[in-house]
């Protein structure tokens, strides 16, 4: 079953739905990802990295957490992280590659990826009392013993 | 860049929680971490002190805002404000060749002007109270709402009102388009009653004799009758992103207001064939007013460090008023911290249908609205302006503005039959004055 | 009045220009605190009080818009 998602994805169009992770994610293919889009400017994001560091540490053998910083400053971004530690990986895109590439409609943006590399689910925006919904997708796409737990 | 000392600040101040970044889509911070107890208040305070040249009005205002910001894009503002007003004000009477007296509102006191000059009331010394409150929230992805309460209040003047207001964003929040209405009611209460329009203004009081001292008149206008007048107002607006350095706004304006319009402190003088002073009457405005203005903005990041913001509005109503606006600044942000923003406006209004500089003989009872308050006049005005201000580590900030408004009144509303007599007397309102403005902005 | 209608007509077909804009992820200039329409808001209401009260005009000004267009 899953294979023929997979032969699905592959023949569809959107680049969202290729199996091969961009250059940038390319360590990740393989595995489950969450992509976390976030810049110094955005202020959700600096209520969110709590709670990614808390998911990180929760799921951390599934689950790879990666924070893709957009600021076109490197030095703001910086400043953000000292303020706000993130226990999980970043990556920095200046450019906007990434989030164009998953067509991303607002900050900040999440973005789980299977480990296939296709879109598993995606939201846009942090709201603190959203954040059961957002592990429910999470717990989801875990394997299921894992999810069990 | 604003960005790069934010560094420093973080690295001091981490365990503080002080903002680093810059806020979202206002002027309100909300960047708090809802877990951690970290600052829920913003308080915005300033003071200005405004000074008429010529011995005229000079006010102190102090405001004082707090915003409790609750999560969730929810904030609760409230405002204050206490404007202390002292010095002469105009009463609407021209010039004459020999001194003029007139009795203060109050029934005491008498101020007296020299020939050739506009009459001074000086007699005016008043104290406002402001008080507003606005709560804001999402109510859905892309909408937002907001409505308050305010209210003020003088001696001689209360008022009560409310508002709401709506936005809501699309193309990604790249565009917004907005709806306010408030509605607001005013209670008049003049000092000594509110006079009969056009009605003869008594002459001045004779001193009183020797004796005891009389009782003295209530100083508000609780001897006399109470007017009131209810103000209508309606905003739409459109801004619109440009790129990721620009932005535009469109509004449009509508105001209507039904009631009691007259300043009943306010004369005019109804003069002869020779532009001397016969006798003098109270003003009469009509008892509606409908405005209308269309109101645009940009704003434009340049330089990759300074901002430049130009804006202009045309106002017209059913006074015959109608008036332009080119307002500008330009923020140079010299270093991480501080900035020096000079700034220009220039506004351009006609006289009133009404307005007129002085009544000739027997027009008193012929005309439906007349008035010779010097804001219905024509004129140009011009203000310049330099602003100053520095944000230190704690991420609080201090400004401080030093501008200069002078405005150049045009000879209107002249009564043809007095022309000529009047022709010797500076009729023209003319006013200049220097604002000066201190601002404090601090989270707690 | 033509001139009235003519800008209102543009303002509208502006606001349907969906290319017009930044990209969600490039709004770090305009979420700065002085980009903002309403950066300094108790200096804006003390000018707005001291014209209203020199002046037969007043307001104008709306609310709302531009910003980082977060959440």
């Amino acid at each position: 079953m899953r294979l023929i998602i997979a032969v699905l994805m592959l023949m569809s169009a959107t680049a969202a739905g290729a199996a091969e992770l961009p250059a940038a994610l390319a360590t990740y293919q393989g595995k489950l990802v969450y992509v976390d889009f976030w810049a110094s400017w955005c202020g959700p994001c600096a209520e969110s990295f709590p709670w990614l560091n808390r998911m990180q540490e929760k799921y951390g053998a599934d689950l790879v957490i990666v924070g893709v910083n957009v600021d076109t400053d490197a030095g703001a971004a910086d400043a953000f992280l000292k303020k706000h530690p993130a226990r999980f990986d970043i990556v920095r895109d200046p450019a906007g590659r990434l989030p164009e590439l998953y067509a991303i409609e607002g900050m900040p943006t999440s973005v789980l990826l299977g480990v296939d590399g296709s879109v598993l689910h995606k939201h846009s925006g942090f709201r603190a009392h959203q954040t059961a919904e957002y592990e429910a997708a999470i717990r989801a796409a875990l394997p299921r013993e894992e999810a069990r737990k | 860049m604003q960005l790069k000392r934010k560094r420093l600040a973080a690295a001091t101040l981490s365990l503080l929680g002080a903002a680093v970044a810059p806020g979202p889509a206002s002027a309100l911070d909300l960047e708090l971490p809802s877990e951690q107890l970290s600052k829920k208040w913003e308080f915005d305070t300033g003071m200005l002190v405004y000074s008429e040249a010529g011995g005229r009005v000079q006010a102190v205002e102090p405001v004082l805002k707090a915003t409790r910001l609750f999560g969730q894009d929810r904030a609760l503002t409230v405002k204050a404000v206490v404007d202390t007003l002292t010095g002469a004000s105009p009463n609407g009477a021209a010039p004459a060749s020999t001194p003029q007296t007139f009795t203060g509102p109050s029934g005491q006191g008498t101020y007296t002007a020299n020939p050739g000059e506009a009459p001074l009331d000086d007699s005016f010394k008043d104290t406002r109270v402001a008080l507003s409150a606005d709560y804001v929230f999402p109510v859905s992805a892309n909408g937002k709402f907001s409505y308050g309460l305010n209210g003020s209040k003088e001696y001689d003047f209360l008022s009560a009102g409310a508002n709401a207001r709506y936005s809501h964003d699309f193309n990604q929040h790249n565009t917004t388009l907005s709806l306010g209405l408030s509605y607001e009611a005013d209670q008049i209460s003049p000092v000594g009653g509110a006079p009969v329009p056009l009605s003869l203004m008594p002459p001045p009081l004779p001193p009183p004799p020797p004796g005891p001292e009389p009782e003295p008149e209530p100083e508000d206008g609780e001897g006399g009758s109470a007017e009131t007048k209810g103000v209508t107002d309606l905003v739409l607006g459109l801004t619109q992103v440009l790129d990721p350095n620009s932005l535009v706004q469109f509004n449009y304006s509508l105001s209507t207001s039904s009631g009691y319009h007259d300043d009943p402190y306010k004369v005019l003088s109804v003069v002869g064939a020779d532009g001397e002073p016969l006798r003098y009457v109270y003003e009469a405005r009509p008892d509606a007013r409908t405005k209308h203005a269309l109101f645009a903005r940009y704003k434009r990041f340049v330089f990759s460090s300074d901002v430049f913001d130009v804006s202009y509005r045309f106002m017209t109503d059913d006074w015959g008023v109608q008036s332009s606006t080119v307002d500008s600044l330009y923020r140079w942000n010299y270093n991480d911290r501080s900035y020096l923003e000079p700034h220009l406006r220039w506004y351009t209004q006609t006289a009133a249908d009404f307005y007129r500089a002085a009544l000739y003989d027997g027009e008193e009872a012929t005309v439906d609205f007349a008035s010779a308050d010097p804001r219905l006049g024509a004129f140009s005005g011009y203000t310049f302006g330099l602003k100053y201000g520095h944000e230190m580590p704690s991420g609080n900030s201090w400004s401080a503005r030093l501008e200069y408004y002078q405005q150049t009144g045009e000879r209107e509303g002249v009564p043809e039959q007095a022309a000529a007599g009047l022709e010797k007397f500076k009729l023209e309102p003319d006013l200049s004055a220097v604002m000066f403005t201190v601002g404090y902005r601090f989270k707690w | 009045m033509t001139r009235l209608i003519l800008l209102a007509v543009a303002v509208l077909a502006l606001g349907g220009c969906a290319d017009l804009g930044a990209k969600p992820w490039q709004r770090g200039t305009l979420a700065r605190y002085d980009m903002q329409l309403d950066c300094d808001p108790v200096l804006a209401g003390l000018d707005d009080h001291i014209y209203f009260s020199k002046e037969a005009s007043s307001g104008g000004r709306g609310f709302g818009g531009g910003g980082c267009g977060c959440n």
